[in-house]
């Protein structure tokens, strides 16, 4: 019985390690992801006025604070029973769209790319954006160039790129300057282009990596999504909706209301985030029953759970996910020229 | 394995010798430049002119 430890786990916001226990034919026979930090978030918001929310929870991450503002504004919209006014609602998806944008560019360009040009084997030191900068300045400039343009759309919504005080229970604080819509207009082709070759390196790429497309984080699971009436990617406002390994719908469309009946949320002995599973499919025991333990309607306590794999019933494989960042930046770009373009008129 | 948790929080600088305080959350990116520069060329920066506390 061998233990492997890969500490820390770098590339993500946060602190973790990865236990892999092998048997004595250097099988798996447990793995085991641990977050090695406490947040606290959930319990030090208790008793503080709800209208804080929005600008404490933005301070869970430096990268997608407008997602946690959002989240949490729209929790205060519902506490007030208050529906915001259309123009704040366009505002906020705007908002939305320029973070998907940065974000997406960051984690594509920062965190995947180094490894998809420079070579997942290549000396450890080496990978990063910087990295690229010798070897691949068109892709280190493509990432830092559309990283900016999102960030300069926040700036132009927001006043600030990072927690930015703008968004409000009950809508948003100011409206959208002439200035920052023809400075946003502007910047947009060429983000389009960004984006679009980006996808089209992505596509070419994709092929020089059978083994690791074949093999890691290729798990079946479920997957959810904030969805419109039509079942179309929605970025702001929606209904969540789940689809099995192949694409089957399993809920159409969950209220987010409703998510503690839907989404259980254990914690875990020997990590600090809780593990979030779909209720009707129990909680996984196992990375070949994850996508199909039969049914069962009660989470489990801390005496009954067993040991599971590290897969969750919500995850996705690693190259369909590094696609669908890609794409998400696309979309939100093309949604966002929508509402520019149709802001014109105001 | 997770670390077990302390029984108190600590400030960081109650731990850790701070020699530089960069306020805000975010710093803006002109104090930070400013605060880097003046380390990379030997000097504790100065930063009471371009930033303040509470």
């Amino acid at each position: 019985m061998r233990t492997i430890v890969i500490d820390p786990v770098t590339r993500i916001e946060g602190h973790a390690q990865i236990t892999i226990e092998l048997d004595d034919d250097d099988q798996v026979a447990r793995t085991a992801f641990h977050v090695t930090q406490v947040r606290g978030f959930e319990k030090f918001t208790e008793g503080r006025p709800f209208y804080e929310t929005p600008s404490i929870t933005a301070r869970i991450c430096g990268i997608c604070p407008i997602s946690h503002l959002l989240a949490s504004a729209k929790a205060c919209d519902a506490i007030m029973s208050v529906r915001i006014p259309p123009t704040a609602a366009k505002l906020r998806e705007a908002l939305h769209c320029g973070q998907i944008i940065q974000s997406h560019a960051l984690s594509f360009f920062h965190l995947s790319a180094p490894d998809l040009l420079l070579g997942f084997d290549s000396d450890p030191v080496r990978p990063t954006v910087a990295g690229l900068i010798t070897d691949h300045p068109d892709k280190a400039r493509d990432g830092i160039a559309l990283r900016k343009f999102g960030q300069q759309v926040i700036e132009g919504l927001a006043k600030e790129r990072i927690h930015p005080s703008w968004i409000v229970p009950g809508g948003v604080n100011a409206p959208l300057s002439p200035q920052a819509r023809e400075r946003i207009l502007a910047g947009l082709p060429e983000a389009k282009e960004i984006a679009a070759r980006t996808l089209a390196f992505f596509k070419g790429v994709v092929d020089s990596f059978p083994e690791e497309i074949a093999h890691f984080g290729n798990v079946p699971t479920m997957y959810a999504g904030l969805v419109d009436a039509s079942g179309g990617l929605q970025l702001y406002d929606g209904f969540v909706r789940f689809v099995d390994a192949v694409g089957k719908v399993v809920v159409p469309a969950m209220s987010p209301e409703d998510y503690l009946s839907y989404i259980g949320e254990p914690t875990l002995a020997d990590s600090y985030l809780k593990a979030p599973y779909f209720r009707r499919r129990g909680y996984p025991e196992g990375s070949t029953a994850s996508a199909r333990s039969p049914a069962s309607t009660s989470p489990p306590t801390a005496a009954t759970r067993r040991r599971t794999s590290s897969s969750r019933n919500i995850t996705s494989g690693s190259a369909p996910w590094c696609r669908a960042r890609s794409m998400s930046t696309t979309r939100g770009w093309s949604r966002s020229s929508m509402r520019w373009s149709g802001w014109r008129r105001c | 394995m997770a670390p077990s948790l302390l029984r108190k929080a600590a400030p960081l600088h109650d731990i850790v010798k701070v020699d530089v305080h960069v306020p805000g959350c975010p710093p803006s990116a002109k104090l930070i430049l400013f605060a880097v520069r003046d380390l990379l060329e030997g000097r504790i920066p100065d930063l009471k002119s371009g930033a303040r506390f509470g």
